[in-house]
């Protein structure tokens, strides 16, 4: 099930909701869990297997290695856990992959299985990983109940789409949690504006991006210049929106019910240097790597060299992490040779306002490399924005998707940017000494969040508008 | 006051507001969620987009565990919301605040088609090459392989009209209020087309004449050449050049060229993406010209008018200049006998008019007029004509208006739409003792592999 679903917003969540604010307190877990159970299997029963498979592994490492006496024994049942969780997570992300490459090199083998990637197994994994490296390092108590492990890595807040959520997080709100009524309205609010963020921005970015960059090296060869960096520019919107929204959801969700999840994005577009986008961008997927990848092998505290190993590893991996094919590798190095260039070449040295676009170009041109998992694709869209090979510098096309979401643009350029959130801020604190302010504040407070909502339902009834899918009664 | 910090009072006032907010998101989602199971007030169908909607899939233990059910119900419950069609509308309107509607457009498209093989090169071996490594492509890339030897069903119809609505749509320029589709020719669909053609009319030899009338799109028809060369699409005077040049028995009835003489009348729509029965009329004198009979005059036929008509392309496009300038249909009643008979997918049989009045039906129903629409087989029977003449027409939607006019030269008019029809055509024309057979089709419908191979299915 998706949260941008008529389905998941008038059937799950309400029923999620009622139940849970009615149920006792102490059912009110059991309830969160029989539901994101439900959540999971929506979306293919069988996988479910592998989530409460993975999780049981888990916890009887954790429970293990917290009741070893000697670290001989720790270490064991750490290594069991590593090996299960990145081999259950190689095989079913990485085989096809791997064996279409070694087809491709060497004819062997002959027929590569189709694997069905289960739905969030990098995220439920990465976070079943965090838990019991950190029971290992003695950071956090395992949790001696198996089900609410699995609480914890199943919660349909987080369980598909991140955040990636650390379980000292969450270790002792799983227990006890107090829900105010702040918290209620926040949580609200929170998920109302990222239903909005995906609803009505992000579909709509998305259904430009596509009309312009349509799949195919023919399709975007015939395509312009200016069609392919509009396209590229919707895309680059896309991206961040509908990412952001499932985090901004999943927050949202989580304060609705007392659990405080840790921000997961943080105006990744308004960064001044390419290491401050990774600062800002897929935060929990970033210190996943820093606090098991980086700083184990040495972070920054060691000879040039050593660092750039360091920092080679985590970008590929980063890379790798995002997608089973090539182009996400090369993503991950792309950003790795920026990131070295700032480290030892520019040194901070970049005058203010260059910055800024600097990052922005940086980052454009890794959506490039994002999007078309087809390296002729890449090829033609790459040389396709510098003008060779298009169909032209303009065309009719992306003239009328401009001039059609002129407007539109305008908005969600000013949508990835804290904007809002300052803007808010502002009336919040000049509310304190002029009264006509401090109504207006509170008239926001109160109609943001059931106007989105109702703004993104239509939007979503809109999207299911589908005139001749087969022409006639 | 303190003016770095709100008094208890104020912030009171913060919580009681948030407190209603709150409330008001609660009544919104219990008001929507109570909305979702009133069964009762789901719609089936929807009228702006022509469609059945989406059914309550049936729960099997296969689709259950494969998570197909549950999409199934996901999609169910979002395309059948109590007042979709309205809530639609309203969230339509919303979206025109995106931005400017300009009067000329490009919705789609940026797609390039094969190379046409000019007649003259089509000889030479050297462009052999090059033209396999583009049926190659096509192929490659196309959805699924050709079917050719299967016989169409009528569960497969569904996807037959995604896949022709995806060939109409592929590219739609629109200026002043005006929609037109651009053509993208297809090698391997052009081979796979006229092979099928050409064997039925040699299976065929001497007991039926076998037409092929290939009607160009409105692009292909009423633009300007220049204006239609910068839209970038194949070019359909060569396209269907190159059809017929392909044709060995068949006989080829000429239409883009006699419709572009005579394109500055109402040949085609604005707002849908069929041709008008004009245009129809101007290939019909064609046909009767290489057919070697009389044509009848227009003015020899009475006359019935739906208006306003806002076709397919103003369902697409909800363009504001569309609305404002509809278009009309123009229907001729055959002089013979205004009755048929026409069976339905299940088998059901129907008596119903050539020309029915759709004057009730709303306003993108008008072209619905001619034949009852698609039906897999009709039969018009006409008691002024007792010779035993009688002819099968095989098209989709584009031949719907073309029918009426053969009505007054034979005894009896078959119809046989390719997309909902399961019968094999030649073998049909052979029992029933059929003397032409003629196969009518949009070129732009054909371009696809798979459309062409239903058709090849048939013959």
């Amino acid at each position: 099930m998706v949260f941008s679903s008529l389905l998941f917003i008038f059937v799950f969540l309400v029923l999620n909701l009622v139940i849970y604010f009615f149920a006792p307190k102490k059912y009110k877990n059991q309830v969160l869990l029989i539901f994101s159970l439900i959540f999971y299997a929506w979306g293919g029963p069988r996988f479910l297997i592998l989530l409460v498979g993975e999780t049981f592994i888990s916890w009887f490492c954790g429970v293990k290695i917290q009741a070893a006496d000697t670290p001989k024994t720790k270490k064991l049942y750490m290594i069991l856990e590593c090996v299960s969780m990145l081999g259950l997570l190689g095989i079913f992300k990485y085989t096809v992959f791997f064996l279409s490459n070694l087809q491709a090199l060497t004819g062997f083998p002959k027929a590569i299985p189709n694997i069905v990637l289960p739905i969030g197994i990098s995220f439920y994994t990465f976070q079943l990983l965090s838990y019991v490296v950190d029971v290992y390092r003695g950071e956090v108590q395992a949790q001696p109940k198996y089900w609410k492990l699995l609480l914890y890595s199943s919660l349909f807040h987080q369980c598909i789409a991140g955040p990636i959520v650390r379980y000292e997080t969450v270790a002792d709100e799983i227990d006890s949690r107090k829900v105010s009524q702040t918290d209620v309205y926040v949580g609200i609010r929170r998920f109302c504006i990222g239903l909005a963020k995906k609803a009505i921005l992000a579909n709509s970015c998305a259904s430009a991006a596509d009309t312009l960059l349509q799949p195919g090296v023919e399709a975007l060869s015939a395509q312009s210049s200016l069609g392919l960096w509009l396209g590229m520019l919707f895309y680059m919107l896309q991206i961040y929106l509908d990412f952001s929204a499932y985090s901004d959801m999943a927050i949202g969700m989580g304060r609705m019910v007392g659990f405080h999840y840790l921000e997961n994005f943080n105006y990744p577009y308004m960064a001044n240097s390419v290491q401050d986008f990774w600062r800002r961008w897929h935060i929990s997927l970033s210190t996943f790597f820093r606090d098991y990848v980086y700083i184990p092998l040495g972070g920054s505290r060691c000879s040039n060299l050593k660092i750039v190993r360091n920092m080679s590893v985590v970008w590929f991996l980063t890379g790798m992490w995002h997608g089973a094919s090539w182009n996400y590798i090369l993503w991950g190095i792309y950003y790795l040779l920026f990131l070295l260039l700032e480290r030892f070449v520019i040194k901070g040295r970049m005058p203010k306002v260059l910055d800024h676009i600097y990052t922005l170009i940086v980052v454009f041109f890794g959506w490039v490399i994002f999007r078309f998992e087809s390296l002729p694709e890449l090829g033609t869209v790459f040389l396709g924005l510098f003008g060779v090979g298009t169909s032209g510098f303009t065309g009719l096309e992306a003239y009328t998707v401009f001039m059609g979401n002129i407007f539109f643009l305008i908005f969600a350029c000013i949508a990835v940017t804290s904007l809002g959130k300052n803007l808010r801020k502002f009336l919040f604190n000049a509310g304190k000494s002029n009264h006509a302010v401090f109504m207006l504040f509170n008239i926001t407070e109160l109609l943001v969040p059931p106007l989105l909502l109702f703004l993104s339902v239509l939007s979503l009834i809109g999207a299911s508008y589908n005139p001749f899918l087969y022409f006639q009664f | 006051m303190n003016k770095n910090k709100y008094t208890k009072k104020q912030k009171k006032t913060i919580m009681r507001f948030r407190a209603v907010s709150t409330r008001i998101f609660a009544v919104l989602m219990l008001l929507g969620g109570i909305m979702g199971i009133l069964l009762f007030l789901r719609p089936s169908t929807s009228n702006v987009e022509k469609r059945e909607l989406t059914k309550f899939p049936k729960l099997t233990l296969a689709s259950f565990l494969d998570g197909s059910f549950c999409s199934d119900v996901s999609l169910w419950y979002s395309d059948t919301f109590p007042m979709r069609d309205g809530l639609i509308s309203i969230d339509q309107t919303l979206k025109t605040a995106y931005g400017v509607t300009t009067s000329t457009m490009m919705v789609g498209g940026n797609e390039q088609g094969d190379e046409i093989p000019t007649l003259s090169a089509d000889a030479e071996a050297e462009d052999g090459d090059t033209q396999d490594s583009l049926v190659d492509m096509v192929v490659d890339t196309s959805e699924e392989p050709a079917e050719e030897a299967e016989p169409v069903s009528a569960p497969d119809s569904e996807a037959m009209e995604a896949e022709i609505q995806n060939q109409i749509q592929k590219g739609l320029y629109v200026k002043d209020g005006a929609a037109y589709s651009v053509y993208y020719y297809s090698q391997s669909a052009a081979e796979i087309y006229t092979d099928a053609l050409n064997q039925a009319a040699q299976e065929l030899q001497g007991q039926a004449d076998v037409y092929s009338i290939l009607v160009p799109n409105n692009s292909g028809a009423m633009l300007p050449e220049d204006e239609l060369h910068s839209l970038g699409g194949s070019d359909q005077t060569q396209a269907i050049a190159y059809y017929h040049s392909l044709y060995d028995k068949v006989k080829p009835v000429k239409t883009i060229e006699t419709l572009r003489e005579h394109n500055d009348e109402y040949l085609y729509f604005r707002t849908d993406h069929h041709w008008t029965q004009l245009g129809a009329y101007y290939v019909y004198l064609n046909f009767c010209e290489e057919k070697g009979i009389e044509p009848h005059e227009l003015s020899d036929f009475e006359t019935m008018t739906f208006s306003p008509f806002l076709g397919t392309f103003y369902s697409q496009l909800m363009n504001g200049d569309m609305a404002k300038n509809p278009d009309t249909v123009t229907a001729y009643v055959p002089m013979g006998t205004n009755d048929m008979v026409y069976w339905d997918v299940d088998g059901t049989e129907y008596q119903w008019n050539i020309i029915e009045d759709v004057s009730t039906w709303g306003d993108s129903s008008g072209y619905y007029c001619y034949i009852a629409g698609d039906k897999p087989l009709t039969i018009i029977d006409n008691p002024e004509i007792e010779d035993g003449s009688s002819c099968l027409v095989l098209k989709e939607s584009y031949g719907n208006c073309f029918v009426p006019f053969l009505v007054d030269h034979y005894d009896k008019v078959y119809v046989v739409d390719f997309r909902y029809a399961n019968v094999n055509v030649v073998d049909y024309v052979k029992e029933n003792n059929i003397q032409d057979l003629i196969v009518m089709n949009n070129i732009t419908i054909i371009a696809s592999d798979s459309v062409a191979s239903t058709i090849a299915g048939l013959l």
